[in-house]
């Protein structure tokens, strides 16, 4: 009795119990899904789904007529083959410049192989990741920017800076992004001339910005009063204490909910799918449409979101440690 | 010099400062003292205006400081607050030489004048340098934050109750320290507090105000004899005698002490006692290991330092710089009429009588 008792209490057992919980509860949940799909009768063909990221292209260009080669000029990495007919009718065939097998006075024949070549090619999917990435950092430096700066406009002590911050922050929040994105590019976009690309990344950028503003205020606000009183009778104009003595302090507090607030936005990007811009959702949909591979295509582009936001995460662990020297 | 002029400053129609006029001159040390809420830290902070005056004007030497730009008069003059504000994402030596970089010195001016400023306040550089301020305890913080206050070497000193958030035995130290220090540098300094035995012990000139006026201004001498009413009687309280025993250095009343050495012969020590009600026994380095009277002669001893009453100069020697005050309570805790005044090595200057005390 007394050693069941001990084993009971004993904090060695009690953590070796849970991680044993811990494994069982996902042993489950992988054999649960697993019988699931097997329930709605749908064949898996994962083997289709690597070509979306990555697929091997071939190509080959074969001579229309016969000819005479005239002349290899080069443009970049390709070379472009002129010949002509019996007629002197020129023909141009851009072939890679180091595939190049013919020369000048050569006689070509109709049907023949003038290059062949296989080369890898982004598919669909990882095009999609690499939209999604491109929008994500554009918003993600812009919004700190535009928060930076309506964050200190919110603290300000004039009543045109602090309501207009204000004005803008309740706006956003009070706002659906989808709806501001199709304000973004139906109205603004419209007036300013903007491409599709811009109008996704503004509105992004808009809406984290405001979002980012509440942060930094918070932040600056939680930095003991006697800080920026210490900098002013130390002879600092607001510039200087803002930057030497107010962010560096308030950016060690700032920088956890401002990651939250970037992972949010990377996926929050997904939304400007509905401005005809084929980031990884709509690369996803699209792809779906096509094959109806749903269930493979959906679990891919959910891995390549965590990826994602899994390495902003890193990189954020990394500058917090790398901050936290003076504390 | 620093001359305010019927100064006054009102929040909200209320006047927390109120048709003050002043004047520091080059090298006093001012303490404003009085009750909380009475503008003290109002009156301070108008000087370099991170208050501006409602009424009223202040001068620095003659210029009207509203013809400084806030930043540049912020930069000649020092200022160090109770919690000392040390930015804590900076070294030691950075948080110092904030001024001295705004200012625009080269770097190995800068350094040069930190390790300085540290030597000034004991405060090893090669250790101190790189620490961060929570790494310091609040007496070493305390001292940096004045250090950095001095660093670009401001005429002019403003302390708002720098001492106050102290215990009370490193805060003696540091008044002490502090006071030697100003020895040296000669600042014109205006020091806020609300401790009065601090003012007593530190300024040349005490302003005492109460609702923001002005009700006596003097030496401490001045207001310790001579206050001028209830208010001020009852602000200095009772024990004014007392209080005014912390103005005066052991080191001034002290007097020739006669000592022996240790390995002297008991008979030979008679001979030299036929003068003296007493003697210091010392030892090779002149330090004070005991006493030796009358009754120890008796003694079958061979030497004085055998026969002699033992006592450690280091708990009851009195140092050179201790105040009346203390050396008085430690001659009364102890029940003794005379005490030794030691240097920081233990070595023996002279001596301390009640009977002069009492004079004094
Ligand atoms: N910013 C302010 N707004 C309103 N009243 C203030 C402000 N600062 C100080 N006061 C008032 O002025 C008076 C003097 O304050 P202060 O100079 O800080 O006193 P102390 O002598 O304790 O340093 C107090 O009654 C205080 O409430
Ligand atoms: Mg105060």
């Amino acid at each position: 009795m007394e050693t069941v008792k001990d084993l009971v209490h004993n904090p060695r057992f009690r953590s070796t119990l849970s991680w044993i919980a811990l494994a069982l509860i996902l042993i489950g949940l992988v054999a649960g899904t697993f019988h699931t799909t097997k329930k709605v009768e749908y064949i898996w063909r994962w083997e289709q789904i690597p070509r979306y990221v990555l697929f091997k292209d071939s190509d080959l260009i074969e001579a229309q007529e016969d000819a005479t080669v005239i002349a290899l000029d080069r443009d970049g990495s390709d070379t472009v083959i002129v010949a002509a007919n019996f007629l002197d009718e020129e023909q141009y065939y851009t072939v890679p410049s180091n595939l190049v097998t013919v020369s000048v006075g050569d006689e070509i024949r109709s049907g023949q192989v003038l290059a062949q070549w296989e080369r890898w090619k982004a598919g669909l999917l990882l095009k999609g990741l690499i939209l999604t990435l491109e929008i994500s950092v554009l918003a993600i430096i812009l919004g700190i920017i535009i928060g930076l700066f309506t964050g200190l406009a919110r603290l300000s002590g004039s009543p045109a800076p602090k309501w207009l911050a204000i004005g803008y922050i309740e706006l956003i929040r009070g706002t659906p992004l989808l709806v501001q994105i199709y304000i973004f590019y139906f109205f603004v976009g419209q007036v300013f001339k903007l491409s599709n690309f811009m109008a996704g990344v503004l509105a992004l950028s808009v809406f984290a910005g405001a979002y980012v503003a509440e942060i930094i205020r918070a932040g600056i606000q939680s930095i003991h009063r006697g800080q920026s009183e210490a900098a002013r009778s130390l002879g600092m104009n607001y510039y200087l204490s803002m930057r030497y003595i107010i962010l560096p302090q308030a950016f060690k507090r700032i920088l956890p909910p401002l990651a939250g607030q970037f992972i949010s936005l990377i996926k929050d990007s997904s939304l400007v799918g509905v401005i005809a811009l084929v980031e990884l959702t709509r690369a996803g949909r699209e792809i779906g449409t096509s094959t109806f591979n749903y269930f493979e295509v959906f679990f891919t582009v959910a891995a390549l979101y965590l990826i994602l936001t899994f390495s902003l995460s890193m990189i954020v662990q990394f500058m917090e440690r790398r901050f936290a020297v003076s504390d | 010099m620093i001359r305010l002029d019927r100064v006054t400053k009102e929040y909200f129609g209320k006047a927390a400062v109120a048709d003050l006029t002043l004047t520091v001159a080059e090298g006093e040390f001012a303490i404003l003292i009085g009750p909380s809420g009475c503008g003290k830290s109002t009156t301070l902070r108008m000087i370099n205006r991170l208050i501006e005056v409602t009424r009223g004007t202040i001068a620095i030497d003659g210029t009207n400081v509203e013809h400084y730009r806030p930043e540049e008069l912020r930069r000649r003059i020092g200022y160090a607050i109770q919690n000392v504000g040390l930015f804590p994402h900076m070294t030691v030596a950075q948080n110092i030489a904030v001024v001295p970089k705004l200012l625009r010195w080269d770097e190995s001016r800068r350094d040069r004048r930190t390790d300085e400023l540290l030597d000034l306040f004991s405060l090893d550089p090669a250790e101190y340098r790189t620490k961060y301020p929570h790494q310091l305890s609040g007496g070493e913080a305390q001292r940096v934050g004045v250090a950095r206050a001095l660093a670009a070497d401001p005429a002019i000193l403003l302390m708002d109750e720098p001492f106050g958030a102290l215990d009370p035995i490193t805060r003696e130290s540091l008044q002490i320290e502090f006071a030697r220090i100003q020895r040296e540098l000669k600042k014109t300094i205006v020091f806020v507090t609300h401790d009065i035995d601090e003012a007593i012990r530190l300024a040349n000139r005490i302003v005492i105000l109460k609702e923001g006026r002005l009700v006596q201004a003097g030496t401490p001498e001045a207001i310790l004899t001579a206050p001028v009413d209830r208010f001020v009687m009852e602000f200095i309280g009772t024990d004014r005698a007392l209080k005014r025993l912390s103005r005066l250095s052991a080191a001034d009343f002290m007097v020739d002490a006669p000592s022996i050495g240790q390995e002297m012969s008991l008979s030979e020590a008679g001979s030299a006692l036929a003068d003296h009600r007493y003697l210091w026994v010392v030892d090779g380095l002149r330090r004070p290991v005991g006493w030796l009277d009358g009754d120890d002669l008796g003694s079958e001893a061979a030497t004085a330092a055998e026969a002699m009453t033992r006592m450690d100069y280091r708990t009851e020697g009195i140092a050179a710089d201790a105040t009346l005050r203390e050396a008085l309570s430690r001659m009364i805790q102890g029940g003794i009429r005379g005490a030794p005044v030691v240097d920081e090595g233990g070595e023996l200057l002279g001596e301390i009588r009640l009977s002069d005390i009492l004079d004094a």
